[in-house]
């Protein structure tokens, strides 16, 4: 049920996309500008850029939600590996267009989180500074990062999201929706489905992420966003204040605490051993109860992100 | 067969792909920046851009010192704290002494030293 109150918020990314790329001038001189000019001068235009920024926030938190409901009730076993797969690159990706989304600005947390970033990668080993020179298109951070940054956000990662949207609606429809595990001897869960309570779910769902969007916009519009998204990008002074946007502050206090090439290895880990727990994990009972080592492991995994962020919230 | 002649293919079309997304060669930058001696006072620091990158520029009583302010760590501009003369990074807390070395956090490569040259009233500092 989640994955499709998803996709209405994927839509909503779209539409106010659409509508940003109206005004919006990817040319480190005047994407700042436009940016403002969205804000200030176009007609609803804040309200745009506003359901778009914090939609990107809400689309991410629900798909983790949603990554979270799916491993608890163990919905990734056969049939579903595919579904399960496909999930946690769709989660890859939303993350990559929110990350390239907030570079479009050219803010100092636009220009620093480029610089960071693909520093990050240029740690590398043997492929870091070729990944370095394909991502910034130059020796150093401007304007051809910034091209690239666009390109991937408003072309190559759509593209990819539909991509493989489509092939994770597909499996959904293949396997079937998983519903609660089974009870304790194989009976049926308790609470099995009615007829009519999806589209009471879906409504339900709906209206909290809308809800939720709406508080954001018109009473907290300034929530979760760093202080460095403020200021037009300045090549000469990082902020004394620079944190990154709550979804990717796990990597960063990692990059803060580890050498950079030890917290890739850790981040390439993860990602790999969640795409691939339907192998690791292989028992045919999907109740929690009789899969205590995966809940626990899981759990340890939420708690250590979770760490990790307020980390570096609070440093 | 087949297989070579596919492996022929994507080496000719991936060699083309992969030159696009290189960077093509970029005009020279100025390898020197000058400021008047006035501008700076002992104990202080100017940020300035030598070779297209920042560079850092500080006083001591003892003479001028100059750096690529460019963080080891992962790029970040390094600033001056007057009150513990040291370097150090806003991103991820790296720290260096006044002849460039690592005192704290994460890098592990000292700052790189550039070339200072202090004539009639000039700071010249230049990519060595």
């Amino acid at each position: 049920m989640l994955g499709a109150v998803l996709l209405l918020a994927l839509a909503i990314q779209v539409g106010s996309g659409a509508l940003l790329l109206l005004h919006y001038t990817p040319d480190p001189e005047r994407a700042f500008g436009s940016v403002q000019t969205i804000m200030w001068d176009v007609p609803f235009g804040w309200l745009v850029r506003l359901v778009h920024v914090h939609g990107a926030s809400l689309a991410i938190a629900l798909a983790l939600v949603h990554l979270g409901f799916v491993a608890v009730r163990g919905a990734y076993k056969p049939p579903r590996e595919l579904v399960w797969m496909s999930g946690c690159v769709l989660l890859l990706l939303l993350v990559a267009a929110a990350v390239t989304g907030y570079v479009l600005p050219w803010s100092q947390l636009s220009y620093w989180a480029v610089t960071i970033t693909t520093s990050a990668v240029g740690e590398i080993p043997w492929l870091g500074e070729l990944l370095v020179r394909v991502l910034r298109g130059e020796e150093s951070v401007g304007a051809a990062a910034l091209r690239r940054a666009f390109g991937a956000h408003v072309v190559v990662i759509p593209l990819l999201l539909l991509g493989l949207l489509a092939t994770h609606v597909l499996c959904v429809a293949r396997a079937g929706l998983a519903g609660l595990p089974e009870r304790r001897g194989g009976e049926p869960p308790a609470l099995g489905r009615r007829a009519g309570s999806l589209g009471l779910d879906y409504a339900l769902w709906a209206t909290a992420l809308l809800l939720a969007l709406s508080t954001l916009v018109f009473f907290a519009p300034k929530l979760g966003v760093p202080s460095a998204a403020f200021e037009p990008a300045d090549p000469l002074t990082t902020p004394l204040d620079l944190t990154t946007e709550w979804y990717v502050l796990w990597a960063h206090t990692l990059l803060r605490i580890l050498p950079a090439w030890l917290a890739l290895l850790l981040q390439a880990l993860l990602v790999l051993g969640l795409t691939a727990l339907p192998f690791l994990d292989r028992g045919p009972s999907r109740r929690p109860a009789d899969r205590p080592w995966v809940i626990a492991a899981l759990a340890g995994l939420a708690a250590g992100l979770a760490l990790l962020t307020l980390v570096g919230a609070l440093a | 067969m087949l297989e070579g002649l596919g492996a022929v293919g994507a080496a000719l079309l991936g060699a083309p792909v992969l030159r696009a997304l290189l960077p093509p060669p970029s005009p020279p930058e100025s390898r020197e920046a000058a400021i008047s001696a006035e501008e700076i006072s002992i104990w202080d620091a100017r940020l300035l851009l030598v070779d297209g990158r920042p560079a850092i520029l500080v006083h001591t009583p003892e003479g001028y010192a100059a750096f690529s302010a460019v963080c080891t760590h992962l790029g970040c501009t390094v600033r001056w704290r007057r009150w513990s003369q040291e370097l150090f990074c806003p991103c991820h807390g790296g720290r260096f002494g006044l002849d460039g070395r690592v005192i704290g956090g994460p890098p592990r490569e000292p700052l790189r030293r550039l070339e200072v040259e202090s004539t009639g009233g000039r700071v010249v500092v230049r990519s060595i």
